[in-house]
């Protein structure tokens, strides 16, 4: 089912970041694949490091005061980190495309709507090399992938500025931006948080529609789980800097195996009325001093003597589902 | 047999802009009991923060009144009594603004305690300890400030904050939407366990209806100012009425097969949201609507009384006894 | 705790806060730079009469048998006309600039914010509309055409050019906290405080005041060059500090006259000038670095 090359493959990624109180030893050997055409969702909470490792693979991380300490990040077979800016420009000619969190701050707010997204559209044509488009050729294709988002009155749109927009609105131009792009690898950092849930569910299902008939691969970042269920094949559990478990969507729900897994998915309310659970007992490590060991330990109720001292490598536990935990050795 | 903690009646707060006038509460009407959980559901633009707002105190109702404990409280907060002003307490939705950055904790907390002279200076420290306790959080907080700390502990102080005054009564506006879920779950389980140990009522505003389905005894859903459907809870979930209430639930986002049963079938939205300043004529849902009718578009319909405490605004049912009086 | 325990606690606290400010500052080392530079300035300015060779040359003096003569081991910046040592007449002159400076930023800068968060506070309404209306009409008159007319109306001298300064500065002031206060007014915790009932001097002063801060004081070290280059510029057209005083402005404009023979009269005076602006700006922008606020 995967290709030989996987499309992205981060190996061993370890950032420190530099402050006043001492070094911040944030990601811890990062391991993740994400092959052509797949859907990966990362999900982990706050202060996991997800979004660092976002910016590592678009190699926007403030150096300094943050440090690549260790490891490798493969693209198409080739180290990105080794290379120079302008070398990995030219190397991905088609890019990686990005959605942020924070659309306010990926919008420029003295260009319109229409001025960005036709300069993104025109960006992608001359990568893929196609010939240029007229002006209204490319204003009609901002329209219609504006209209695919879901946008009432999109020539509005066009004309209006960023600050004029609702944060909802906002965040679907940032959409439609990156729909327009023929990356084939596409980021997106908690893009449907802020939305509504109706219009969350409409956008997410639109972006596996067109995801699909372009075979671009998405690394989904989120702490929804019941967005990834619906969405991602396969799913990335991050705590602390590190990937505890990797398998389908299906696996992750039916059989989580890791205790932190488990632990999170305990937390999610239930429709079932269940009431709600006490939370996960702890706080997330302090990264100046963080745990010997497996990261998880001081939370986990099954700790052993062994994650205590030694970090834990990957077990297989079933078909394409690796755990982080001595649990399974 | 449970006082009647807030009720609010044919309460309507417009604003004027210069794109036009902003219905953004259009008529509404509830109760809610003392010690129960009232859950208010909306999507942004539903105006279920300017109910809380109004409620509280932000802002002075155009038209309806207000309630509180059988007395008119319907005025901004600089006509309200200073009593009131400790017994209804809020907590926000960003726990990033609602604590001020340059004021240390222990600043913080202290501020109602001296303008209420909850206790006198020699016992504040001890009172400020007591809050800390009461949300988990170690006594070495009181010297930290909010960007020290985490966004789940900012919104349990700001929770403590809201406890300060001993109120009767707080109102909880989305407090853990910026949070992740596992923080989620222990400011909801320290919510329910203050609201059963300190006899609190809460009024309840999430657009997250798996958590509603947990906290709340009663549920309304609000839409472009108006209540469209308001249930007891589990009648809510198991058995809803209007097509908004359907649609959002159809949309849930669900972790397991047992929910996903639960969840009425998929009604996909279509259409456009009107803006909030021309809302159309007649049922503000129609332009979505899967199941509009003709008289949908000219008329606005009233709320009806389907069940024992089950009403629904919505012309499908419109046969059934109207609830003039009810609420 | 006792009460010696909780104050050595907040001590080291404030020492914690403190040394973090400190290294946010010092991640410029322009500004460093700047620090040390200005700290020079005033410690020589301090010192004048024990550390200048030639301290009565301040005042009254007079030898033209040393007139005009250039920079030399005994006269490290030359002689003016009058025998008198430059590099004396700076240092001394230093003195009246940061006179001048401090007292106009302590004599503008309180009922600038005091009337900026009034108004800011109480936007829509008529005390609003008033308090910054009357701002306008200071703003809109040129800076320097005001200081002017005021000087010249009253006698010159280095007071009545404080006065005047002063009167010219306080509204950038009351601009800058109004524009602050406004932004800061619907914040949720100055609703808060509102929704609590507490005072309105608690809210204006102890919720909204200490978030100005960092742009006063910003904006203060930036003004420290401006008012002195003000300073210079009005004595340099003899509204300032009067002869035999020695005004730096003044100065310079005495040594503009004899360009480019007698240079060192200007260039020097004018050299003091510009060190003693970069410093100020170089520190402000340190400043501005410390005073930002950084999330988790």
């Amino acid at each position: 089912m995967s290709k030989m090359t996987p499309l992205l493959e981060i190996k061993n990624l370890h950032v420190h970041f530099k402050t006043y109180e001492g070094e911040l030893k944030v990601l811890n050997g990062v391991d993740m694949t994400i092959g052509e055409g797949e859907k990966l969702g990362l999900v982990g909470e706050t202060g996991c490091g997800k979004t660092t490792t976002m910016k590592s693979v678009l190699r926007i991380l403030p150096i300094p005061p943050a440090k690549i300490s260790a490891g490798e990040i493969f693209y198409q077979g080739r180290d990105i980190l080794k290379m120079k800016s302008n070398e990995v420009r030219s190397f991905i000619k088609e890019g990686i495309t990005a959605i942020f969190q924070d659309p306010m701050a990926a919008l420029n707010p003295v260009f319109t709507i229409g001025y960005q997204l036709q300069d993104i559209i025109k960006q992608s044509l001359k990568a893929q090399g196609q010939k240029r488009l007229s002006k209204e050729e490319v204003r009609s294709r901002a329209v219609a992938v504006l209209r695919e988002t879901d946008m009432p009155d999109p020539e509005r749109i066009l004309r209006s500025y960023s600050i004029q927009l609702s944060g909802g609105m906002r965040q679907r131009v940032c959409i439609s931006e990156a729909l327009s792009t023929v990356a084939k690898l596409l980021i997106a950092d908690e893009p449907t948080t802020n939305l509504d849930v109706t219009i969350q569910d409409q956008i997410l299902r639109r972006l596996d529609k067109l995801v699909l008939t372009r075979k671009t691969s998405i690394l989904f970042i989120t702490h929804s789980l019941g967005v990834i269920k619906n969405l991602m094949e396969r799913v990335c559990i991050m705590y602390a800097g590190n990937i505890v478990e990797a398998a389908t969507t299906e696996d992750v729900f039916a059989d989580p195996s890791h205790p932190y897994t488990r632990a999170l998915l305990s937390t999610v309310p239930k429709l079932t009325g269940q009431g709600v659970s006490e939370g996960i007992q702890g706080r997330i490590p302090d990264y100046l001093n963080p745990p010997e060991g497996c990261r998880f330990h001081p939370r986990c109720n099954k700790a052993m003597p062994i994650c205590k001292k030694e970090s834990p490598p990957f077990f297989n536990v079933g078909n394409s589902h690796k755990v982080a935990c001595f649990l399974y050795s | 047999m449970p006082e009647e903690m807030l009720a609010v009646k044919n309460l309507k707060k417009y604003f004027v802009t210069r794109q036009g006038k902003v219905r953004a509460v259009d008529n509404v009407n509830f109760t809610i009991k003392e010690g129960e959980t009232f859950g208010l559901v909306g999507e942004s633009g539903s105006g279920k923060t300017t109910i809380a707002h109004t409620i509280v105190g932000i802002h002075q109702p155009t038209e309806g009144e207000i309630f509180f404990k059988g007395q008119s409280i319907s005025k901004a907060f600089s006509g309200r009594p200073k009593i009131l002003k400790k017994d209804i307490r809020i907590v926000y939705q960003d726990p990033g603004s609602s604590l001020n950055p340059r004021r240390s904790i222990k600043q913080i907390l202290e501020l109602p305690l001296r303008v209420h002279h909850i206790c006198n200076s020699k016992n504040r420290m001890g009172k400020i300890k007591e809050l800390l306790r009461f949300v988990e959080l170690p006594p070495e907080y009181m010297h930290k400030y909010p960007q020290a700390i985490s966004g789940g502990e900012k919104q349990m102080i700001a929770i403590a904050r809201a406890l300060a005054s001993n109120p009767s009564f707080i109102v909880l506006d989305e407090p853990t939407s910026a949070l992740d879920v596992s923080v989620q779950a222990k400011i909801i389980t320290l919510l329910m366990r203050l609201q059963q140990n300190l006899k609190l009522t809460y009024l309840f505003i999430t657009h997250d209806l798996s958590l509603m389905r947990n906290m709340a005894n009663q549920v309304a859903i609000m839409y472009f100012g108006k209540i469209s459907e308001v249930a007891p809870t589990v009648e809510f979930f198991r058995n809803p009425f209007h097509p908004y209430t359907k649609m959002l639930l159809s949309s849930i986002p669900v972790v397991s097969e047992e929910e996903e049963a639960l969840k009425p079938k998929t009604v996909i939205s279509r259409g456009e949201i009107p803006s909030s300043i021309n809302v159309p004529p007649g049922c503000s849902f129609h332009l979505r609507c899967p199941e509009k009718m003709d008289i949908c578009s000219k008329v606005d319909p009233l709320m009806t009384r389907l069940e024992e405490n089950h009403f629904v605004r919505c012309h499908l049912y419109q046969e059934a006894e109207p609830a003039a009086s009810k609420i | 705790m006792s009460k010696t325990e909780l104050l050595v606690a907040a001590l080291s606290r404030r020492r914690v806060n403190l040394s973090k400010g400190w290294y946010k500052f010092s991640r410029n080392p322009l500004s460093i730079f700047g620090l040390i530079t200005l700290f020079l300035v005033i410690l020589v300015a301090v010192l004048a009469p024990y550390i200048t060779p030639y301290p009565e040359h301040a005042g009254a003096f007079t030898n033209l048998r040393e007139s005009s003569q250039p920079p030399s081991l005994t006269h490290l910046f030359g002689t003016d006309t009058l025998g008198r040592d430059i590099f004396t007449r700076v240092i001394f002159g230093y003195r009246f600039s940061l006179l001048l400076a401090v007292v106009v930023l302590s004599l503008s800068i309180p009922p600038g914010v005091i009337l900026g968060l009034i108004a800011g506070y109480y936007q829509g309404r008529w005390i609003e509309i008033a308090i910054m209306r009357i701002t306008d009409i200071f703003l809109a008159v040129p800076p320097l055409v005001l200081a002017l007319a005021i000087t010249a109306m009253l006698s010159p001298n280095l007071f009545n050019q404080m006065m005047a300064i002063s009167l010219m500065w306080w509204p950038w002031y009351c601009r800058l906290i109004y524009t602050v206060t406004a932004s800061l007014r619907h914040e949720y915790f100055v609703y808060e405080g509102e929704l609590i009932g507490a005072s309105k001097t608690h809210i204006l002063f102890k919720e909204i005041l200490p978030n100005c801060i960092a742009p006063i004081l910003t904006k203060m070290t930036l003004d420290m060059g401006f008012v002195i280059m003000v300073g210079a510029s009005l004595s340099f057209i003899g509204l300032g500090v009067q002869p035999p005083k020695p005004g730096l402005g003044t100065m310079v404009a005495d040594g503009a006259k004899r360009l480019p023979d007698e240079w060192w009269s200007a260039v020097f005076p004018a050299i003091a000038i510009v060190i003693v602006i970069l410093a100020f700006n170089l520190i402000g922008d340190g400043l501005r670095d410390m005073f930002s606020v950084e999330e988790h």
